[in-house]
């Protein structure tokens, strides 16, 4: 009795706690109730090399720097993939098209941190230093950061231009050594980006010139705050930016390597937009009414290609009825889970360089038995399958796929044999030769076709390591080179139509697949764009 | 007692360098160089890489190199983490911090929730509630905190939306380091509209504090019940029972203050546990970017 009495004058610290617990997660639900400051965080998948994309063509630079802290002299149409004006308002071509002039927007003004304060805004000398950086060799700035530019070098950007000139403050006079219709596009890749060349010399007089890559200072919409290795990115709005925008408040990169982490951050909405959702958690996020899943079919193509080398796959015959040996419908399904469609060549449907009615190999186990027989490759005969041990869009699973042409190659009388290193171990050896086939991919750095025909399978893209058929043939790099001397689109269309013909005769390569580009993002972002052409775009994403 | 504190120190001593010594090879056993082991700075070039095997010794014996290696040590260079490339000594203290904090939140906790209910399971003793306080003790001390930290995000995170799972602080608030209390940093620093970075961030406190406590909860529970079971017991109280003195003043009479026989004991007890436990579910947040 005494004790129950006892018991009620103590209860009352307990319902405190209670009321106050409760009080705590009642707060929580409404979360609009209370209003954060004003930005969009983005669950980003892993840490920038640098700030700069000159230096670095790896997606995760790209995202963090491209389009958020610089601008280019011309940027991509995201719908038609033209070419369109950005900081150069607007550009001419001499005759025989080896001179570019560009006229310069005036009033760009660049960003003003903690670190930098610009005197004067955007002019030619600005674009002067962006090119010359990587250009001209003994350029004070060339070899700040370790003086590779590797995107630049791969598309031998900088031995086609000879000169890059100021004519006045807002003209700029490019001369190229030969004509070729890429270039434009190329001036609009995600590293074109130009810097600013005050900031340059400020850094150069202060002896540290290795900031311009890690402290960055561009004219983009956003102007760059801190980094904290696997944390985060900070950056705030740039106040003065000469375009349009909806984003207005800060931008947060919230470096996130797990992709079911990313995928948790967004459900519980601590990101506003997720990079790289896999293809297991496709639908997933289409199920949560909250989150939205944009997909489009990506700039790239995963393929199958052969070591025209080695006999017996010099001989096209063989590599055809190889092709026509697997079944590349089955593959969408079980590798992609839908998220591909098949490819007919190597450029992917979103290209203008496409062409519909192109066939490159259809699936007929007999046929291709038959072919095998009559160029002497007997029942039994052995062979490598080099299956990628990384993850790529194009190519999810290189692993499972090799197993599932495994059993196809079987059934037309062929022993083939997986093959897989570590990534770098397996680029290596891939350069040397050592492989009979691989299942490898390529994505696209820019809208040009030119991308996809060059690095893939012309003769000088051996020696550079991406052209893993090792094909080589003059016919065809006439064709692609000849294709370039030509801008009017009609024009290249058709070399381009003459190269895929040639292609699936000599079937170097089987096309195998064009994976979609995925973005995941919450209801209530909106301007969200997946940028076929390369890198994200914030600068009209907005949230209510 | 100058002879004990003797033997502890020289323990402590002897204790501090095995352990460096041990330390010290795992840069040799490691795969890798043991310059960059040691260090952790890597794609250094080749006169930075000079100067630094220079600075540690490296082309000296092994003896001579550990001595080096223990100079450096002392002189708060730890070299840099490898999975952050910052200084290992700052990165240490700021999670260091971010524990400290996270424990005293799960202790207070664990005394404001375990005290009245060990008191109410004392009191009752023998009767439903004590068994039923009893049982859920059982319970909860037996739950790994790991799995709790990951049904308690399964739940109050992904599927009700109540609670954030990761990180101390929503990204849009950026709150300057500098005790590295998160509660601390958020009144000390300038960011307007600070009352809902302070909600923010307790929001972001509590999955993972509550499930610390809840085990630290249970010890707490349990030893208070047992004092009071065992002050109750005693003769004195029966005695002031006796003489008619009602529950309330035997309760807040002076002598009875007798009854919280070791609460330093109980507390030692739960730091100790928190020290040990925080690590399992911490790293659990942490793994989930919590802390």
């Amino acid at each position: 009795m005494n004790v129950r009495r006892l018991h009620i004058s103590i209860s009352s610290p307990v319902c405190m706690v209670l009321v106050c617990i409760l009080s705590l997660m009642g707060c929580s639900p409404d979360k609009n109730e209370y209003k954060h400051p004003k930005g969009i965080i983005y669950c980003s998948e892993g840490n920038p090399a640098s700030f700069n994309p000159q230096l670095d063509t790896s997606g995760t630079t790209v995202d963090v720097s491209s389009h958020q802290i610089y601008d280019r002299l011309l940027d991509f149409d995201l719908v038609t993939g033209e070419t369109v004006s950005g900081l150069a308002s607007s550009w001419t071509t001499s005759e025989d098209g080896l001179i570019y002039t560009f006229q310069l927007r005036k009033n760009v003004e660049f960003q003003n941190t903690s670190y930098f304060t610009p005197t004067r805004s955007f002019d030619a000398d600005d674009v002067v230093f962006s090119f010359n950086r990587w250009r001209d060799k003994n350029h004070p700035y060339h070899y700040v950061s370790g003086g590779r530019y590797p995107y630049i070098n791969s598309v031998g950007l900088a031995d086609l231009i000879s000169d890059v000139k100021r004519i006045n403050r807002y003209r700029v006079e490019i001369t190229l050594v030969r004509a070729e219709s890429s270039f434009l596009s190329n001036l609009a890749t995600d590293f074109s980006i130009i810097l600013s060349a005050e900031y340059a010399d400020q850094l150069q007089a202060a002896g540290t010139p290795e900031l311009i890559d890690t402290q960055p200072i561009g004219t983009g919409p956003f102007k760059f705050k801190s980094f904290r290795q696997d944390r985060y990115v900070r950056f705030d709005a740039h106040p003065q930016y000469w375009r349009e925008r909806s984003s207005t408040g800060q931008l947060i990169f919230d470096i996130t390597p797990s992709s079911s982490l990313r995928l948790a951050k967004l459900m519980t909405g601590e990101c506003d937009s997720m990079a790289f959702p896999t293809h297991s958690q496709l639908d997933i996020i289409r199920k949560r009414k909250e989150l939205i899943l944009d997909e489009k079919p990506g700039l790239n193509v995963g393929f199958w290609a052969f070591n025209t080398t080695k006999p017996p796959f010099d001989n096209p015959e063989v590599r055809k009825a190889l092709a026509m040996a697997i079944d590349k419908n089955a593959l969408m399904e079980a590798i992609y889970f839908g998220s591909a469609i098949p490819a007919a060549s190597i450029i992917p449907p979103s290209s203008w360089a496409f062409q519909p009615d192109s066939k490159s190999s259809i699936y007929n186990p007999l046929g291709a038995a038959k072919l095998l027989r009559e160029n002497g490759i007997e029942e039994g005969f052995s062979m490598t399958i080099w299956a990628m041990p990384v993850e790529r869009a194009y190519n999810p699973n290189a692993m499972k796929m090799a197993e599932l042409m495994q059993r196809y190659l079987r059934d037309v009388g062929i022993q083939a044999n997986i093959v897989s290193y570590e990534w770098s171990t397996f680029r290596a050896r891939l350069n040397q030769g050592l492989h009979d086939s691989v299942l490898i991919g390529w994505s696209a750095d820019n809208g040009d076709p030119d991308n996809f025909f060059r690095p893939l399978l012309t003769c000088s893209a051996i020696e550079s390591g991406t052209n893993r058929a090792r094909w080589c043939s003059k016919e065809y790099d006439t064709l692609i080179d000849k294709a370039l001397t030509y801008t009017n689109q009609e024009d290249r269309a058709y070399f381009y139509s003459k190269a895929i013909e040639l292609i699936n005769e000599k079937m170097p390569l089987m096309p195998i697949a064009h994976a979609f580009r995925y973005q995941a993002y919450r209801d209530n972002v909106t301007g969200i764009e997946i940028n076929p052409y390369g890198g994200i775009q914030f600068r009209n994403v907005s949230k209510q | 007692m100058l002879k004990i504190m003797l033997r502890h120190i020289s323990l402590l001593t002897l204790t501090l360098l095995i352990l460096s010594f041990f330390s010290f090879s795992l840069a040799y056993l490691f795969p890798g160089d043991p310059l960059v082991n040691l260090t952790g700075i890597r794609n250094s070039s080749e006169q930075g890489y000079a100067l630094l095997a220079q600075q540690y010794a490296m082309q000296d014996s092994f003896i001579s190199q550990y001595w080096q290696y223990v100079n450096h040590l002392f002189a708060g260079n730890w070299g840099l983490s490898f999975s952050s490339g910052l200084p290992l000594a700052e990165e240490i203290s700021r999670s260091l911090a971010a524990s400290v904090e996270l424990s005293a939140y799960a202790l207070i906790f664990s005394f404001v929730i375990g005290l009245p209910l060990g008191f109410l399971a004392g009191l009752r003793h023998h009767k439903f509630i004590d068994f039923s306080l009893l049982s859920a003790s059982v319970i909860g001390y037996s739950i790994p905190v790991f799995w709790l930290a990951l049904i308690a995000i399964l739940i109050f995170s992904i599927q009700l939306g109540w609670f954030p799972l990761s990180g101390r602080i929503s990204l849009l608030y950026d709150i300057p380091y500098q005790t590295g209390f998160i509660l601390v940093d958020i009144l000390l620093s300038d960011v307007p509209d600070k009352e809902f970075a302070f909600q923010d961030a307790l929001q972001h406190l509590v999955l993972p504090s509550v499930s610390i406590a809840i085990v630290t909860c249970t010890i707490v529970l349990r030893i208070t019940r047992r004092s009071v079971i065992e002050v109750m017991n005693s003769e004195y109280i029966q005695a002031a029972y006796a003489r008619g003195l009602s529950p309330r003043q035997v309760f807040f009479a002076p002598w009875s203050k007798k009854r919280p026989y070791s609460y330093f004991a109980v507390i030692g007890d739960a730091i100790y546990y928190l020290a040990d436990k925080r690590h399992d579910s911490g790293n659990y947040f942490f793994m989930a970017g919590y802390w």
